[in-house]
């Protein structure tokens, strides 16, 4: 055979592998074999360690990981996910006609880094945290956040000791539960508000920064703050 | 080098007038199809790219596969052999022309076409926007012709246009490398049956593809590499080298291939 048709045979069969590693790259996300009906999805991946989810119009998923050391999650529904081992990235992916429906998202106590991202929607966080390292979250879009606590017991504070960084655009932030926070970041643009709203509920802060635009609005009347920084 | 474009030039300067102006005809006579089965709606700017690429890949494909021709005629290819060249001198000046001088043709000749065109389709625009204007508010509008070098504003959909019409002209120019591939390889017919090599290993990429793919239900790796917010990770960059590749690989590739057919056929 000729150097030019050995050439373009490999050629051929170079662009033929690459299709099949495409292919088996992006079978890593699912081993679920429905994509509307799973109760429970498991997550193995094998290749690098990494994993990227998109779950649609599901209720109540539980998703269980192995090997996994970072991923990304863009949920419609409520999402509880355990046994994570270091790092978590969620972005709720909404579509503007549904923007305003409620998601809880529950985390494990494993996780290192959480970072919730993009979010349009309205999101319960009901986590305590214990031994995350960081904690962002960037909500835009009418999206409103509440913080719930973990415990059955409500009279129990949750004592969140992880630096949590907030940055919320045309969004609400709502702290309604016993809390104590150690370091608590927040940047309001366009429209937001960070509130507290219980009754007989407090939350103390070790360390408050926040940051506004002159649309944005603060209210913290059951605010115990040892540092706090208000940037207007 | 400069001796062989131009005795390229005057060996064939007939042939590709001819081309030209069989180019410009048949553009012409599509514009006016289109302004008179469609309507002025077909000179809207999407409808204009569409326009441009779809003569861009037919008249690019017949060029560059008929451009080496002389290689299929026992007279002619001697003359094409015997010329005082290295072989990658001799695909060097059929790349430049093949490359270069058809695109920038090509690029005259759609505008010589586009604008008159658009200047027509916006006088029907207006005729009917005043007899049917009382039923709407907004002001009249009048078609612009499409700038290809750069995109029209800085919003995200232009600049998304915008890419997508590098990309197709990426893909033309690997698309025209093969045809001329097929050029230097087949012997007789060369142009018919590269057309139909082009089709057959088309059908065969789809249905390897659908198989490759079957019952996968995830995203592929570009999704992530195109996400406003990647994971930068080995996926991340294997779909940024596939893409460059993709770009930038195919046609230099493909020309590399023909420059061994084009020895091939002096041996």
């Amino acid at each position: 055979m000729k150097t030019g048709s050995i050439l373009f045979i490999i050629f051929l069969a170079f662009m033929m592998l690459h299709i099949m590693v495409v292919a088996s790259l992006s079978d890593n996300h699912y081993t679920s074999t429905s994509k509307y009906d799973a109760k429970t999805i498991e997550i193995d991946t094998t290749i690098a360690g990494v994993a990227s989810l998109k779950i649609e119009r599901m209720q109540n998923v539980t998703l269980l990981y192995k090997n996994v050391t970072q991923c990304t999650i863009k949920t419609r529904s409520n999402l509880k996910i355990t046994n994570q081992n270091n790092f978590v990235s969620i972005a709720p992916d909404f579509e503007n006609d549904i923007a305003y429906e409620i998601v809880t998202i529950t985390l494990p106590n494993t996780l290192n880094n959480i970072s919730l991202i993009e979010t349009s929607a309205n999101i319960l966080f009901e986590n305590n945290f214990e031994n995350s390292s960081q904690i962002d979250i960037q909500a835009k879009s009418n999206a409103e956040l509440r913080w719930l606590t973990c415990f059955e017991d409500k009279e129990k504070r949750q004592n969140i000791k992880t630096p949590i960084f907030i940055k919320a655009t045309e969004s609400n932030f709502i702290l309604s539960e016993n809390l104590t926070l150690s370091h608590f970041n927040i940047d309001l643009k366009r429209n937001s508000t960070f509130s507290t709203q219980c009754n007989d509920c407090f939350v103390e802060i070790d360390s408050l920064t926040i940051n506004t635009d002159s649309s944005s609005f603060v209210n913290a009347t059951a605010f115990v703050l040892k540092n706090a920084i208000i940037n207007k | 080098m400069t001796h062989l474009v131009l005795s390229h030039w005057a060996e064939n300067r007939k042939r590709y007038m001819l081309f030209f102006f069989a180019m410009l005809g048949l553009m012409f006579f599509g514009a006016i199809c289109l302004l008179i089965s469609a309507n002025y709606s077909s000179f809207c700017e999407e409808g204009q790219m569409g326009m441009f690429m779809f003569a861009l890949y037919a008249a690019g494909c017949i060029f560059s596969g008929t451009f080496l021709g002389a290689l299929n005629h026992k007279g002619k290819a001697i003359t094409f052999i015997m010329q005082p060249a290295s072989v990658l001198e001799k695909l060097l000046c059929a790349m430049f022309y093949v490359i270069v001088v058809f695109f920038v043709v090509y690029v005259i000749t759609f505008y010589l076409i586009d604008i008159p065109f658009v200047a027509i389709a916006n006088n029907f625009k207006k005729a009917t926007y005043q007899l049917e204007g009382n039923y709407y508010s907004e002001k009249f509008t009048p078609y612009q012709v499409i700038n290809l070098f750069s995109a029209k504003d800085n919003t995200s959909k232009a600049l998304e246009i915008f890419g997508i019409v590098w990309y197709a002209i990426f893909g033309f120019w690997a698309v025209q490398a093969f045809y001329f591939c097929g050029s230097t390889y087949f012997k007789k017919f060369a142009f018919v049956k590269t057309l139909l090599a082009s089709f057959v290993l088309f059908v065969f990429f789809i249905m390897f593809i659908v198989l490759c793919f079957n019952n996968k239900t995830g995203d592929t790796i570009f999704e992530n590499y195109f996400d406003e917010n990647p994971i930068y990770n080995a996926r991340y960059y294997y779909a940024g080298f596939l893409i460059c590749f993709l770009k930038y690989g195919l046609a230099p590739i493909l020309y590399f291939i023909s420059y061994y057919h084009i020895k091939e056929k002096e041996v």
